[in-house]
This record gives structure tokens, sequence and C-alpha cells, in this order.
């Protein structure tokens, strides 16, 4: 008659029918995917969209809050895509009813609470932002032409700025798994 | 007889912990390196031509969908405001692939995102 049936046939068996059923699924799962690529066109879009938002934010109320609002959009939706955003811009306003003042803003986005350190010329301040949050510092006696040095973690920049017009720096990081681009935004 | 009811209890242990896991990692998945066909160009490549921001800007989203012909392919446009006001519709069909682009507004503030849905015809 039959001989004893060794127990490894059956889990042979167990494993051949978990393979042919799990090599049939992919054929019917949907998946909505993008390609890794899309983070270098997405960072292209933001660097020019988000100077944009500024000049757009300051012809609505002279101030860069709506900036704000739009980084925080910008994350929220990357954040769906599972992309990761990260930033943090300093904008400088000239004082419209102080002339030779500028009030410098920092918005904080990285996803953490931040020092950003200021220098204006010889004149340091620093502001201490929370997540998703905005605040400003003023300076006074400001140059027609003044040095402006901003520094947060391990991050420096450094740049001669204009007081009668509004100046931008945006540090922004794009992310998914091991891809990544960061970008810094001077206007 | 015994060994047939443990080769079964094997099989659906199996089904039970790898569909949990995959039940968990459904949703979006990272597909490939370089692709065939790369699609993330055409939203920006329409708004350097300034083919993009009419459209959005006025809601109109079958005339964005116009301005894209993707041959072997079908393809969708949505327009969304900030709180998830969207016009336009996600497609249900398997493998669609996504592209975003982002606006802050034309003459004033008006932020949207437009998303680009293809998949295959």
């Amino acid at each position: 008659m039959y001989g004893k049936r060794k127990g490894q046939f059956f889990i042979l068996g167990a494993l051949l029918l978990c393979a042919v059923f799990f090599a049939a699924m992919p054929a019917h799962m949907a998946v909505t995917g993008g390609y890794a690529v899309d983070i270098p066109r997405v960072a292209g879009n933001l660097e020019g969209e988000i100077p944009h938002a500024l000049n757009l934010a300051m012809l609505d109320d002279g101030s860069p809050g709506k900036l704000g609002d739009f980084t925080g959009f910008i994350r929220d939706e990357m954040n769906g895509r599972y992309l990761g955003m990260e930033s943090l811009w300093v904008v400088a306003v000239p004082d419209q009813d102080s002339p030779g003042d500028v009030r410098i803003y920092a918005g904080n986005w990285l996803g953490r609470p931040v020092t950003v350190h200021l220098i204006v010329d010889s004149a340091a301040e620093s502001i201490v932002l929370d997540d998703s949050e905005t605040d400003s510092k003023i300076f006074h006696g400001v140059g027609s032409d003044f040095t402006l040095s901003i520094s947060f973690e391990n991050r420096t920049w450094s740049g001669q700025v204009a007081r009668d017009k509004t100046g931008l720096y945006n540090y922004m990081r794009l992310s998914r798994g091991d891809d990544s681009v960061v970008n810094e935004i001077i206007g | 007889m015994r060994g047939y009811v443990f080769m079964l209890e094997a099989v659906f242990a199996g089904l039970v912990l790898i569909g949990f896991l995959l039940y968990l990692a459904q949703g979006y998945a990272r597909v490939g390196t370089v692709p065939e066909h790369d699609f993330s160009g055409i939203l920006p490549a329409l708004d350097q031509e300034g083919l993009l921001r009419g459209h959005v800007f006025s809601g109109d989203v079958q005339g964005l969908q116009d301005e894209i012909t993707l041959p072997g392919f079908q393809h969708s446009v949505q327009i969304c405001a900030p709180a998830g006001a969207c016009t336009g519709q996600v497609p249900d069909a398997d493998n669609v692939w996504v592209s975003a682009h982002f606006l802050a507004g034309d003459d004033s503030y008006q932020p949207r995102e437009v998303n680009l849905y293809v998949w295959e015809a």
C-alpha cells in the first residue's frame, strides 16, 4: 500500500500554495504611485512659486503671512503623497512707517522647534519658533544695503540685501525614503 | 489525513499574516526607478507655455484636460484648493500614476494644487 508520508511534503505544499496565491495578487492590486524622479520636478515648481507667493502676500496685506499659509498647504498635500517637506524662510521687509528700519520675519515649517539667529550688519537678534509658527524682529537704522546673516541648526547663510526691497531666503528639503533634494531660494 | 490538515492550517496562517502586512503597506508604492514614461514634466511644461494658469484659476478642468494628449494612456485632472475643496475626478482604475503641481495665484493669492492622473487605456 502506501508508505508513510513525510511531513516536509506537506510543508512544501503549503509554501507552494501561498506562493501561487501571492504571485497572482499584484495583477489585481490597484496602485497609485509617482516615480522618484518627481522630487526634482516638485522642487523646481516650488523654486518659482514660493517667491511668487511672497509677492502676492505682500500685495495682499504688506506682510508675508500668506506665505506661511502657502507653505503649510504645500507641506500638508505632500505628506499625503508620502513626500516629506521641510521649510524655513526669512523675509526682510522695509518698515513703511520708519524709513531706515527693517522688519525681518521668520517662518518655521521644519516639523520641529528652531531658533533662528539673525545678524543685520552688527546687530543680532534671535527668534524662537515652534513648528508652523512665524514671528519677526525689527532692526533700526539700517543702511540702504546691509549684510544679513541667518543661522539655524547647523546651517548658515549670509548675503547683501537692499533695505528698500522685500528680500527672501528660503531653505527647503524634499524627501521620500532615501531620495532627497535640498534647495535654498534667494530672492 | 492529519498532514493535509496541517498543510491547510499553514496556508491559512501564511495568508493571514502576509495579508495583514500587505494591508498595512497598501495605498502607495514607489514604482521602479527610471520610468519608461515620465509624466512629471507635463504640468510644468504647460505652466511654462502659459497654458495652465488660465484654466486652473477659472476652475476649467475640462479645458485643462483637453490641453494634454497622451497616446496610449487615459488621463484626468483635478484642481484642489486648501481644505480639500477639489473639482475634477480621481479615476477608478488600476495602477494610476499621479503628478502634482502647485500654484500660489495669478493676480492675487489663490493657492491651488493641480493633480494629473494617468493610467493605461
